[in-house]
């Protein structure tokens, strides 16, 4: 039994996460299976994409058959006795894992991301590769094109794939820097108030007072449009909504008795915002930022969409869809499965902070389990 | 003398003008005393210990005065020098257990985290102090309550983990800001016996406020009373509770609670109520409330004068009868 990953854990009935192993297990079975001379090959690729598909593949593998051999030989009841188990964190989780939508999109996620970095691997052609454009043009979904080709007789699915990976990174990089930058930036505004707040919160009234897209369009214009120059851009123009809600919510936290009191320890400024306020107060970033990497992946396809985001020979789901929309009644498929995959993704980022609203807020406890 | 205060004004600059929170306060505290500020909510107590520590955030200011702690004034010292005085030689205990500890971390976490700021320990030896700390304060198996986040623990259990954050470095001198109120009776005899037990351990001295004169019998030496941001009277404990002289605090007396007067119909009270610090009356702040009032009452503000005993009083018809 333990040799099987998810067994386990769907012997003890935590059926979702042994579903999911298993689910995770077979995948990773089957690709290697079909492809395990790639695998190899780009193991010894200098390419750094393909090598790091081919490193992250094995490290999925060992991580997932570690975890559930440990899970196996591990008795349940030493688990529970565990102190550290009674923290808010753990009654957030549990309450997570009551949601069977957020979970479910969780997981979709998760395996979105793995197929994006496994991209190379599984891939089944080159996404830029063209040849013999006449006859391979314009092909609908298949067996052997999944996803259909394009004008120029390339594979969509492998483009998807490529695809999926940019606007993924694009998507989560961009958010983590705009997060950075709004929490700290609101909550130095917020903590120190008085002249500092004043001075600081104008400047975001005057970013947001801004037309944000145009900007967006701008910069884009001014500078070339790289992948890295678009999160970037992206996390730079968007994190002045994040600063004014964290330092609502720091305004609110500083004249709470806690504050105080570190003041009273003798705990300096920066250990008080660091250790105390943000904390407290980053159970609504979290929140938002999940819906925010939606909406950055949507400003990337719209960008690409647009014609200025990234340069055509690489595949991103914006671009995809543009470039599908000159023929969208020769070929429905080309703007439709990229366009498909972005509606899933930002719908399951939008479930998924839906559900991490509903755990994280303690007022929603209440009215569920009191 | 541990801690001096002298003439200290500190005003809140409202958009309806400037209200004098703490108005012209002085007091010392002795090594090993005891001292209590005693008074009706809203009259400034809070404000006035706040201050001592510079604590105090915007709109409030603290104006003029002099707060000596071992010879240094305070209010003069930078950021720096005053962060190593707080919680190291001057800890804090607030009035609501349940909101003076951070609810996303464990009392453990705390607890280390104030010991890194002012010990050199090194990892290990924190985490032992932290034990050894709640131990000290009365905690059954803390070794397992250092894991413990605030909302696990009882409101009691909460105050003595807020007091065990305010001792972690022995401090010379403990503020006390209404350790009991938020408690109910039984458990705040444990944090009254826990107080008495901690300053006798550690030979500390103490600011204790309160507005119940049980608990400030319980622990004080001297007491200080405060109406409306101003002193009203300072004497020794025995002082106050015996031959009390100014009209204010023989009414605070009055309207405590006794077991002999239960059996009467009526508790005495003191009339009225406190007035608002921004539309102070003329004369003396408790002039409309006051039996014995007279004229002079109503046009002077009384000064604060020494009389026999070391004691303090401000009252125009306290004076000659002394």
């Amino acid at each position: 039994m333990a040799l099987i990953p998810g067994a386990n854990h769907l012997r003890d009935h935590r059926l979702k996460r042994g579903g999911g192993l298993l689910t995770l297990a077979l995948l990773l079975g089957l690709i290697f299976f079909f492809k395990h001379t790639k695998i190899m090959e780009f193991l010894n690729s200098k390419d750094i994409g393909s090598w790091s598909a081919a490193f992250i593949f094995i490290v999925l593998c060992v991580v997932t058959y570690t975890y559930s051999f440990v899970y196996a030989i591990k008795s349940r009841s030493k688990k529970d006795a565990d102190s550290r188990r009674n923290g808010a964190l753990h009654y957030a989780y549990k309450r997570f894992s009551a949601n069977s939508l957020a979970t479910f999109s969780a997981y979709l996620i998760v395996l979105m991301f793995i197929v994006a970095f496994l991209a190379p691997i599984i891939a089944p052609y080159d996404p830029h590769l063209i040849n013999d454009v006449i006859n391979t043009r314009y092909l609908s979904p298949s067996f052997t094109h999944l996803f259909g080709t394009d004008s120029l007789g390339r594979d969509l699915f492998s483009r998807a794939l490529f695809g999926a990976r940019i606007s993924l990174s694009i998507g989560i990089l961009s958010v983590l820097i705009s997060m950075s930058l709004g929490t700290i930036y609101g909550a130095v505004a917020g903590y120190f108030g008085g002249v500092i707040d004043n001075i600081l919160m104008r400047f975001v009234d005057v970013i947001m007072a801004f037309p944000i897209f145009f900007l967006m369009l701008l910069l884009v214009g001014v500078f070339d449009a790289s992948i890295l120059m678009l999160i970037l851009i992206l996390g730079f123009t968007s994190w002045a909504g994040t600063a004014r809600y964290i330092r609502g919510e720091i305004l609110s936290l500083r004249e709470r008795e806690f504050i105080e009191s570190s003041r009273a320890i003798g705990l300096p400024a920066h250990l008080i915002i660091w250790h105390h306020l943000i904390p407290n107060a980053l159970s609504p970033v979290l929140v938002s930022a999940t819906l925010m990497v939606g909406g950055m992946i949507m400003a990337e396809a719209g960008l690409s969409f647009l014609g200025i985001g990234l340069r055509p020979p690489t595949p991103s789901w914006g671009n995809m869809i543009s470039e599908g929309q000159e023929a969208v009644f020769t070929g429905w498929w080309i703007a439709f499965f990229p366009g498909l995959l972005l509606t899933i993704t930002i719908l399951s980022f939008n479930l998924l902070a839906d559900g991490l609203r509903d755990a994280l807020d303690t007022k929603t406890l209440m009215r569920k389990y009191v | 003398m541990l801690l001096e205060v002298t003439n200290l004004r500190t005003s809140f600059f409202l958009d309806n003008g400037e209200l004098k929170a703490v108005d012209d306060i002085s007091f010392s505290i002795e090594e090993k005393q005891t001292l209590a500020i005693v008074g009706e909510s809203g009259c400034g107590k809070t404000v006035a210990a706040m201050s001592i520590l510079n604590l105090v955030s915007l709109p409030g200011r603290i104006i003029s005065g002099r707060v000596n702690f071992e010879g240094a004034n305070l209010l003069e010292l930078n950021n720096d020098k005053l962060c190593d005085i707080r919680g190291r030689k001057i800890g804090m205990v607030f009035q609501e257990p349940a909101s003076s500890l951070n609810p996303v971390f464990t009392i453990g976490a705390q607890l280390r985290e104030t010991l890194v700021r002012h010990t050199q320990l090194n990892k290990h030896e924190i985490s032992a102090r932290a034990i050894k700390l709640l131990g000290d304060m009365d905690f059954k198996e803390p070794e397992n309550w250092v894991n413990a986040y605030p909302h696990q623990l009882s409101g009691g259990m909460k105050q003595r983990a807020a007091i065990a954050l305010a001792m972690c470095t022995q401090p010379k001198l403990l503020i006390a800001d209404e350790p009991t109120t938020a408690l109910d009776v039984t458990v705040q005899a444990e944090i009254l016996d826990l107080l008495k037990f901690l300053k006798e351990e550690h030979e500390m001295a103490m600011l204790l406020i309160s507005h119940d004169l049980g608990v400030v019998a319980e622990l004080a030496d001297r007491v200080t009373v405060m109406y409306a941001g101003k002193q009203f009277e300072n004497a020794s404990l025995e002082h106050i509770l015996t031959v009390a002289k100014h009209p204010y605090t023989q009414g605070l007396l009055k309207s405590m609670l006794h077991l002999d007067t239960i059996n009467n119909d009526f508790l005495e009270v003191i009339p009225g109520s406190v007035p608002d610090l921004l539309d102070l009356p003329k004369g003396c702040s408790f002039h409309p409330r006051c039996s014995l009032k007279e004229s002079i009452c109503q046009e002077h503000v009384p000064k604060i004068s020494l009389h026999k005993n070391n004691t303090l009083c401000a009252c125009h018809l306290v004076t000659n009868q002394y």
